[in-house]
């Protein structure tokens, strides 16, 4: 079975189709990256699965259950957890704070949470920096603080909105590895949709790429590279691909 | 027929004095989102100005302008001292406004003392319709109101000021783009309201006594009728939140006491809060 | 962690030394001091009732008053009608749970429409405005304009124990008794995960909201907690004042509770509570020198409270003293 099935999903905006009759299918610990040209539709795709917003037609479905007119609250609860381009943490409060709020929604016993906390804080890299202020982090680091955020509320299935703008070549590459972690050894399945195809291509997961609200080309980074639509419309365009 | 009429003009005139009352509170909160708690001081100085005035022999017309005036730069240097460095905390906007209403208040007892005044009725009489007589000085304010909220529609809607106002209230960088001096801006804006305020408070104080306290009672019934006529719709807002709050005030004290029919209203204004935030009749 | 585990028991021994020499008092003192501090002491409650919502949740509520009169009108019209159980229990009881469930069916209905902060704030002032018109009309049960005269009670339990409160030290003792549980409560529910959920809200309610919270729930809890304490508080004072009256819920009067809490620091509980008590003692002693310019002078303490710092004077020794600290640890290490 499936963790996510999307089927025929489709959003129009005043008449104008965003997504048109998407349909993709996500294992349970799979990786996948979803590239296209600016107006593609990939955040539309994401925000239809994280609850931000309600599909025009079509349905998504979470373990196994119709999850389509669950609100935002109810899919987060489920395990889907999104990360959306500029981090929303706690500014004010510390790391700790910060990754604690997401974790005493599982109302934990003391142990456990302490354990919760620990491990995530070492998953993200964070763990040296877990008395300071999450105002006071690197924009990287605030980065990985909302992906942590995500881990500390067990999410399921994590949703990565350019998780990697405006980072430094180093905190690239130590995404990569956390993504390839989470999803390889964490279990966990993940949608991230990225500009950057250098990013891609060292992430090695399976690509869809959309162009006009369709699904234009699914594969590999191989196939998609070598795919000629996909560098038309897409790999080829210079000013897209930085 | 006779009935109908005379409550018509009867409703118009509540809801007009109850709209020039609320108004200066409109244009500060819809145009620079202050919700300004010394409204009601802002009233009360109005008319504490205009008695003054009379008391120095200075024609009732020119009192009331001239108090108009001096609280909207009294306005003005509160904004520029003090406000001015709090617009992104609409919290510490109430704080500090509902403290000037504090020290006003304060102050006027301190200046005027506690006992009530009067401001004579500069028009007594009445227009005699027949069926009906309607007092003439609040048929003056209700003229007097009508034509500003007709000005300052023209002024918002016809002139290009207005609409780099308005296009400030959508978007502040985009204003400053086409080359609108924002803080002026505000600051204008925020005199002007205050100018507002003065003036009613001298407008209405021939039909009140005069205490340091009267301006409380239309603090929150304007703050309803911003809230029901809809933020940001300074003009049709005002005037249909006053219609509907003066309106149900009327009515309900019909039939119960005016103690009651205050409660009802307030009960009123709550619900509207929660189920259309926007506003009773605009859209969102 | 070392740091935050320091300043905690630094918090923790002050709010016991302030207890402590509360306690102290009426061995050193006596006459009108230990009539009328009790009465602060429930001021300095009213004013955690409101810190707990403005410091440590982000709500502003201009109805605290409406609430301790709530509390107030409970005891007196309990007592007066003279029930068989015990009256004064009863009273106190009844003034903590009807204004819990007047907090939160307001706070319920407004909470769960999302309504922004400063339209809560509004309608917490026509919340006020109503309980007062109401207190002044309804003659038959609230007194109308005349108030109700309260007896102070006595606490019995069956024929086991019996306590009068007549006298002033007894009602001293009582009154700071209660005061302690109720503070000793509230910083338990701070501290707990509750609490740590509405720093959440304050800071970022958007973010908790997305990670899975229900926050209206949230609000809806710490000012259904927040309206049961002034109640409580409230309920106290009917029977330690022996006089209740429309006034206690006039918008005025909860305005009074914002400026203790702006003044004595909104984010800490010791801080509000010093404040309730420090301004009330010094707006008493100011009105029996100056009548004429106290509310003056405490309107523009509360102006430049307001402008210089957000943290009230707890906020501002909070920061004197950290600035020590840092100066100390940097001398050390240089």
């Amino acid at each position: 079975m499936h963790l996510l099935e999307i089927n025929n999903l489709s959003k129009s905006f005043k008449g104008l189709l965003a997504n048109d009759k998407i349909c993709m299918e996500l294992k349970l610990g799979e990786a996948r990256c979803i590239i296209g040209p600016n107006g593609a539709g990939k955040t539309t795709l994401i925000s239809m699965i994280s609850g931000h917003l309600f599909q025009s037609s079509g349905n998504i479905s979470f373990n196994g259950k119709n999850i389509g007119n669950f609100d935002l609250v109810k899919r987060v609860r489920l395990g889907i957890g999104r990360k959306f381009q500029t981090p929303t943490l706690f500014d004010n409060l510390t790391v700790y704070e910060n990754i604690e709020l997401s974790v005493i929604r599982n109302k934990y016993d003391n142990l456990k949470k302490f354990f919760k906390i620990d491990e995530t804080l070492k998953l993200i890299r964070l763990f040296d920096e877990k008395d300071v202020l999450a105002n006071t982090l690197s924009h990287g680091q605030r980065q990985w603080l909302e992906i942590g955020l995500l881990i500390g509320n067990n999410v399921k299935l994590l949703l990565l909105d350019e998780p990697t703008a405006g980072m430094t070549t180093e905190e690239t590459i130590a995404t990569t590895k956390l993504i390839n972690n989470l999803s390889g050894e964490k279990n966990l399945s993940i949608i991230v949709i990225e500009h950057d195809i250098n990013f891609v291509r060292e992430l090695g997961a399976q690509i869809t790429v959309l162009h006009l609200g369709k699904i234009f080309a699914e594969g590999n980074y191989n196939n998609i590279e070598n795919n000629r639509f996909v560098r038309e419309i897409y790999l080829g365009a210079p000013d897209v691909v930085n | 027929m006779e009935l109908a009429a005379s409550v018509i003009l009867d409703t118009t005139l509540i809801t007009l004095t109850l709209a020039l009352a609320a108004f200066g509170l409109a244009i500060i909160y819809g145009l620079v989102g202050v919700i300004n708690m010394g409204h009601g001081a802002m009233l009360t100085l109005g008319a504490y100005f205009t008695w003054a005035g009379l008391q120095l022999e200075i024609p009732f017309v020119l009192s009331v302008i001239l108090g108009g005036f001096i609280v909207g730069l009294i306005g003005l240097l509160f904004e520029h001292w003090i406000i001015k460095r709090f617009y992104d905390s609409p919290y510490e906007t109430l704080l500090l406004t509902w403290a000037f209403f504090l020290v006003t208040t304060e102050l006027i007892k301190i200046v005027f003392g506690s006992d009530f005044r009067t401001v004579v009725n500069p028009y007594p009489g009445s227009i005699n319709l027949g069926f009906y007589k309607i007092p003439t000085y609040r048929t003056v304010i209700c003229l007097f109101t009508a034509f500003v909220i007709l000005l300052t529609s023209f002024v918002f809607f016809k002139t290009s000021t207005g609409i780099k106002i308005r296009a400030m209230i959508q978007n502040r960088e985009m204003a400053s783009l086409l080359g609108l001096n924002i803080s002026l801006t505000y600051k204008i804006i925020f005199g002007f309201g205050c100018f507002m305020a003065g003036l009613a408070g001298g407008l209405v104080a021939p039909m009140l006594s005069v205490s340091p306290y009267m301006g409380d009672m239309y603090l929150v019934r304007s703050f309803f009728v911003v809230i029901v006529g809809g933020i940001g719709q300074i003009l049709s807002g005002t005037i249909i939140g006053s219609f509907v709050i003066g309106g149900l005030e009327t009515i309900v004290a019909l039939f119960s006491d005016q103690v009651i029919a205050q409660v009802a209203v307030f009960f009123f204004a709550i619900i509207i809060l929660r189920i259309r935030p926007q506003g009773i009749f605009s859209e969102k | 962690m070392q740091n935050t585990l320091t300043k905690i028991s630094g918090e923790t021994k002050f709010e016991f030394l302030i207890f402590l020499a509360l306690a102290l008092i009426p061995l050193v003192f006596s006459g009108y001091i230990l009539f009328i501090l009790p009465q602060y002491m429930l001021f300095g409650l009213l004013a955690v009732s409101l810190s707990i919502l403005w410091g440590f949740t982000g709500i502003v509520s201009f109805g605290q008053a409406g609430f301790f009169a709530i509390g107030a009108y409970a005891i007196g019209i309990v007592v007066k009608s003279n029930f068989l159980m015990n009256s004064a229990i009863l009273g106190i009881l009844l003034g903590i749970v009807f204004s819990a469930v007047v907090a939160g069916v307001v706070g319920y209905f407004l909470f769960s429409a999302k309504v922004k902060a400063t339209y809560f704030v509004l309608a917490t002032l026509a919340l006020s405005i109503i309980i007062e018109q109401l207190a002044k009309s309804q003659k038959e049960i609230t007194g109308g304009w005349n108030g109700l005269f309260v007896d102070r009670i006595l606490i019995n339990f069956g024929d086991l124990f019996e306590y009068s409160l007549f006298n002033d030290v007894p009602m001293y003792y009582f009154t700071l008794l209660l005061t302690i549980i109720a503070f000793v409560l509230i910083k338990f529910l701070i501290s707990s995960n509750f609490g740590k959920i509405l720093k959440g809200i304050r800071e970022n309610e958007d973010r908790i909201l997305a990670l899975g919270y229900n926050t209206s729930i949230y609000k809806t809890l710490i000012f259904c907690v927040s309206g049961a304490l002034a109640g409580f508080a409230g309920s106290i004072y009917g029977t330690h004042a022996g006089f209740v009256d429309p006034s206690l819920a006039r918008v005025l009067f909860s305005t009074e509770v914002i400026v203790w809490v702006a003044i004595g620091g909104r984010n800490s509980i010791i801080g509000s509570f010093l404040g309730g008590i420090l301004v009330a003692s010094l707006a008493n002693y100011l009105n029996s020198i100056t009548p004429e310019y106290w509310q003056l002078i405490i309107g523009i303490v509360f102006i430049a409270v307001v402008i210089l710092f957000k943290g009230g004077l707890a906020g501002g020794f909070e920061e004197i003293y950290y600035r020590l600290i840092t100066k100390k640890y940097a001398s050390a290490r240089n």
